[in-house]
């Protein structure tokens, strides 16, 4: 159920999902065990601050953001955001392909890689 | 009087015919038939002047690789030999069933030569494999010009517990010299530039499982996808971890 709660939320992010051009609306793909979701869109660069998030999480779910605690790494493909609460227990992971600062052709070509790596995780056909 | 081919010699054999001949100061290819070639899996010169074949110089027939679309005789590392261009679009290595067999996922060593066609290589935004040994998501290892301008990424995954490593800020129109070692043994994975190690290693717990049935050099498969774009050279795979000295005189031509 928080899932759900969360990826309705992440919905919001895309600025222009009303947009007459396809490529600037929001698109989403779920990894077949629906534990993660992967999303395309044009958002607010200000939205993708972990205290901004931290304190939306804190909201959605009706706690104190202070016990909420991000630990930030890098990896391959961008940057990964681990949302904790407690420390120490995670809850919530949100990258960034690319990282913070790709172009959106940095972004979409890591995303694009990361998904060649782990193609049978989230699509049906080879 | 007919003489099996040198290339098809195992590596003893063949030192002993060119001493023959009247003797050949050591090249590079007889340096890398010359670090542990009882664990060499398989060895691609890949000097190739035409053909469809890639050699393997570690003399088993079935490991020979398979070139498609790359384009032979190129300027190589250096060291007397030349290699292949892969013009970023469709050329790439198929290495065949007789290297997947032989394969060994938990002790293995990957080494090559590589080089990008030019600088704008490093700036396209596009991720390039350069090597690919893969079964699954869970067990595979690459190594890829990563999306992220400028660097060079490793993954080295098996039994889903993923390793990487990566080297930002490269621009380099030179030849480079890249190499992993892997030992579920010693429970280390190494990553190396230039001969030299990039950080500490990183700790490997996961045994390897599967056989790989996707295994390429310079594309991530046969369609193909993001395709290296520039040279490769004397691609090595031993069935054990190199030592870093090992590794650091690879990287010398």
């Amino acid at each position: 159920m928080q899932r759900v709660t969360l990826v309705d939320w992440f919905r919001d992010f895309g600025r222009e999902d009303d947009s007459p051009y396809p490529n600037r609306r929001m698109h989403t793909r779920v990894r077949l065990d629906s534990e993660a979701v992967i999303f395309e869109a044009v958002v607010n660069e200000d939205w993708l601050d972990n205290d901004f998030i931290s304190a939306k999480l804190a909201d959605i779910f009706d706690v104190d953001p202070v016990t909420i605690t991000v630990v930030v790494s890098q990896n391959i493909y961008g940057t990964m955001g681990d949302f904790q609460r407690p420390a120490g227990t995670s809850r919530m992971r949100l990258g960034i392909f690319g990282g913070t600062n790709a172009t959106v052709e940095e972004s979409r070509s890591s995303c694009v890689a990361y998904l060649i790596t782990y193609n049978e995780l989230w699509e049906n056909e080879p | 009087m007919v003489f099996k081919s040198p290339l098809r010699m195992i590596p003893a054999r063949r030192q002993a015919f060119e001493k023959a001949l009247g003797g050949v100061k050591e090249t590079y290819i007889d340096k890398v038939l010359g670090i542990e070639p009882g664990s060499l899996m398989a060895y691609y010169p890949m000097n190739e002047d035409a053909g469809a074949v890639a050699d393997n110089a570690e003399g088993t027939a079935a490991r020979d690789g398979a070139y498609t679309g790359a384009t032979l005789g190129q300027p190589g590392i250096g060291d007397g030999n030349t290699c292949p261009l892969l013009d970023g679009s469709n050329d790439y290595v198929t290495l065949p069933a007789g290297f997947q067999s032989a394969w060994n996922g938990d002790e293995y060593t990957l080494a090559v030569w590589a080089r990008v066609y030019n600088v704008g290589v490093w700036t396209d935004s596009t991720a390039r494999f350069i090597v690919r040994v893969r079964v699954n998501s869970s067990n595979q290892v690459q190594i890829t010009r990563s999306a992220t301008n400028g660097r060079l990424a490793f993954l080295c995954e098996s039994g889903n517990e993923p390793l990487t490593r990566s080297i930002d800020g490269l621009s380099t129109t030179d030849f480079f010299h890249i190499a992993i070692t892997n030992s579920l043994t010693d429970g280390q994975v190494r990553y190396y530039y230039n001969g030299a190690e990039v950080g500490a290693p990183s700790v490997r717990t996961q045994a390897w499982v599967g056989v790989p049935g996707t295994t390429y050099i310079g594309a991530a498969d046969n369609t193909p996808t993001s395709p290296w774009y520039g040279y490769i050279a004397h691609s090595g795979f031993w069935t054990t971890a190199l030592t870093p000295a090992q590794i650091a005189n690879l990287a010398v031509v």
